[in-house]
């Protein structure tokens, strides 16, 4: 089902922050592809320049503050050499984004409701009530209960899980063809991170949506990605299949994390990586 | 939204009451007398006319008499006369509000509109040149004394220069139109102003510096949002909570400032009406004068708190719909 036209093109990506002797190279020589509906898992503890990544395709790096170099295309298109009216083309409602702390990404002062209008407006160029239409249907497509209450509370009135859902329902709603999700459960307690994970899962099926998830939680990546990147300092150490990487782990830094997930049996053995991965598929595919 | 704003009335009366009454120990507690000002000095009158004098403007009572006395006709609107020339309280303090409310209502709309725009700008172009200039004269403001500034400018703009009136509302010997009255408003309004913007300006660049690098804001910026709802909509909403509030909790220190102000210049507002009235012990003005002053502070918290309360979802919520 992986199609092979690559959506998202990274060619020789190095970022660094700072300059002359506090220059940090948070991304060195960064190169994959995303073909379109594919999901790819970028795996790596923190500080090893996961989330850089995606900012970077973003166009949301501080260019005081950092340097790019290197290609990355989407569409077959450098958005590298964007102007800000091509980014705010782009941003939203062809790449989405998910962010780590879901409450704190909504506008405080304003509503849930009023957000996901203010953007359909914007992108969709919607009237009010055709916009609160969508909304309302991208709420219930994650699965959420009463989505029109929910389209008037504020972000604090939510429980994280349900603020995540939101934030995702947000990003959908404007029907993007690639969603980035930086550590999305990351502060998500682990029944409300099943079930982001199954709605993420649902929605990319329905969606044929192309994902990049950036996480250092093995289970999030096994669960949805087709293909496992792993970093170590700004690096790609391995990538492959999510199965052959799991379970035939080519690298000590992967085995380390494999085995670094905890788990219910008393030692940990060197098939951890095989049963992590099939005890995620099953759950999934039941 | 309406239990909120009882509540911030009822909790505003004791405040009121309590302030009243440290004003009266605190006059009562400071040497001297209304009686020996009036003639210039205890010395200069008979101990039998003293006490006759001062029996007539009810000083012998106990104090709690001559308070709860006071406190019962202010309740009823009888605010007393003047010790010192026997007018009505009610009207001098009246003019003088209207004097020192114009000054401070010019000056605070004047700090209110260049702190929200130089503090923008700082934090929108945070470290750039436009940011040390506007942050450099913040902390200049912060550091210049209002005294010393209203002199500065008597010196420069009105012995030096002869532009502007160094003194009072109106020219003595003119015609008091609302030009002369215009020019001068200048100086006391700038000094003012100067003197006090400083630490709103750094405010306002502060928290808008908070916004453009919160996580709600990143993420508004991904979802490709243009300038305009960036602006109205995430960044000032939420960069005026903190500095509402700070204009409320500050406001004794506009007000004291102003005082200050009058002072140097003459104007004939509460301030000036303070300080001549405790220097010559004239109790009765005195004391409304303190209650004007509490209650203009009060009121000024007041609106900041409900403004507050509206741009915060948060407080809204929790007395709105109740």
């Amino acid at each position: 089902m992986t199609v092979k036209t690559p959506l998202l093109s990274i060619n020789e990506l190095s970022v660094t922050y700072g300059s002359g002797t506090d220059a940090v190279k948070a991304v060195r020589n960064l190169s994959c592809d995303i073909g379109c509906a594919e999901v790819v898992g970028l795996v790596g503890e923190s500080g090893s320049g996961k989330s850089t990544v995606a900012q970077a395709i973003l166009g949301l790096l501080d260019s005081d503050n950092s340097a790019i170099s290197g290609r990355i295309e989407f569409s077959a298109d450098n958005v590298l050499a964007y102007d800000s009216a091509q980014w705010r083309a782009v941003r939203g409602s062809r790449i989405g984004m998910l962010f780590q702390s879901p409450e704190s990404s909504f506008n405080p002062v304003t509503t849930i409701g009023e957000q996901m209008l203010e953007s359909l407006c914007w992108h969709k160029a919607l009237s009010k009530a055709q916009a609160k239409t969508a909304a309302i249907k991208a709420l219930s497509d994650v699965g959420m209960p009463r989505p029109d209450e929910v389209f008037h509370h504020y972000a604090f009135e939510l429980s994280g899980g349900m603020c995540q859902r939101a934030a995702l329902a947000l990003a959908m709603s404007l029907q993007p063809s690639l969603l980035l999700a930086d550590e999305p459960t990351a502060s998500l307690d682990v029944v409300a991170q099943a079930e982001l994970v199954r709605w993420m899962g649902r929605v990319q099926k329905q969606r044929q949506l192309a994902m990049l998830v950036i996480s250092h939680d093995l289970n999030l990546i096994a669960r949805l990605a087709d293909r496992i990147l792993v970093m170590y300092q700004g690096e790609i150490l391995e990538q492959g299949p999510t199965r052959s990487v799991l379970e035939n782990p080519q690298h000590d830094y992967t085995r380390a994390l494999i085995n670094a997930v905890p788990r219910l049996t008393k030692y940990p053995s060197i098939s951890a990586g095989e049963s992590l991965y099939q005890a995620n598929t099953e759950e999934v595919q039941s | 939204m309406l239990r909120y704003l009882a509540l911030r009335f009822g909790s505003a009366i004791p405040q009121l009451l309590l302030i009243s009454l440290l004003a009266f120990i605190v006059m009562k507690a400071a040497p001297g007398s209304p009686v020996a000002s009036l003639v210039g000095g205890r010395e200069f009158m008979s101990a039998t006319d003293f006490e006759r004098v001062a029996g007539n403007l009810g000083l012998n009572e106990p104090l709690y008499t001559q308070y709860l006395t006071w406190l019962s006709n202010v309740l009823t609107g009888n605010w007393g006369y003047s010790i010192k020339d026997g007018r009505a309280v009610s009207e001098v303090i009246w003019v003088a509000t209207l004097n020192t409310g114009l000054l401070i209502g010019i000056a605070g709309t004047g700090i209110v509109l260049i702190s929200l725009l130089m503090g923008y700008v700082a934090g929108r172009w945070a470290q750039s040149p436009v940011d040390y200039a506007v942050s450099g004269l913040a902390h200049i403001s912060f550091a210049t004394p209002a005294f010393w500034l209203a002199l500065l400018f008597i010196l420069l703009f009105s012995v030096e220069l002869d532009w502007l009136p160094s003194s009072g509302m109106v020219t003595l010997g003119q015609p008091d139109t609302w030009h002369t009255r215009l020019l001068h408003l200048v100086l006391p309004v700038l000094t003012i102003i100067l003197a006090h913007a400083g630490p709103y300006i750094r405010l306002v660049r502060g928290s808008v510096r908070d916004v453009l690098s919160s996580d709600y804001y990143r993420a508004a910026v991904a979802r490709g949002l243009p300038r305009r709802i960036l602006l109205w909509r995430y960044e000032l909403p939420n960069a005026l909570t903190p500095f509402i509030t700070w204009c409320g909790v500050s406001l004794p220190l506009l007000v004291g400032g102003t005082f200050v102000v009058e002072w140097v210049f003459s104007w004939p507002g509460i301030g000036q009406l303070f300080l001549k009235s405790a220097i010559g012990k004239n109790y009765t003005v005195l004391m409304a004068a303190v209650l004007v002053t509490g209650v203009m502070v009060i009121l000024g918290n007041l609106i900041a708190d409900l403004l507050v309360a509206w741009l915060n979802p948060k407080i809204r919520r929790q007395y709105g719909r109740a």
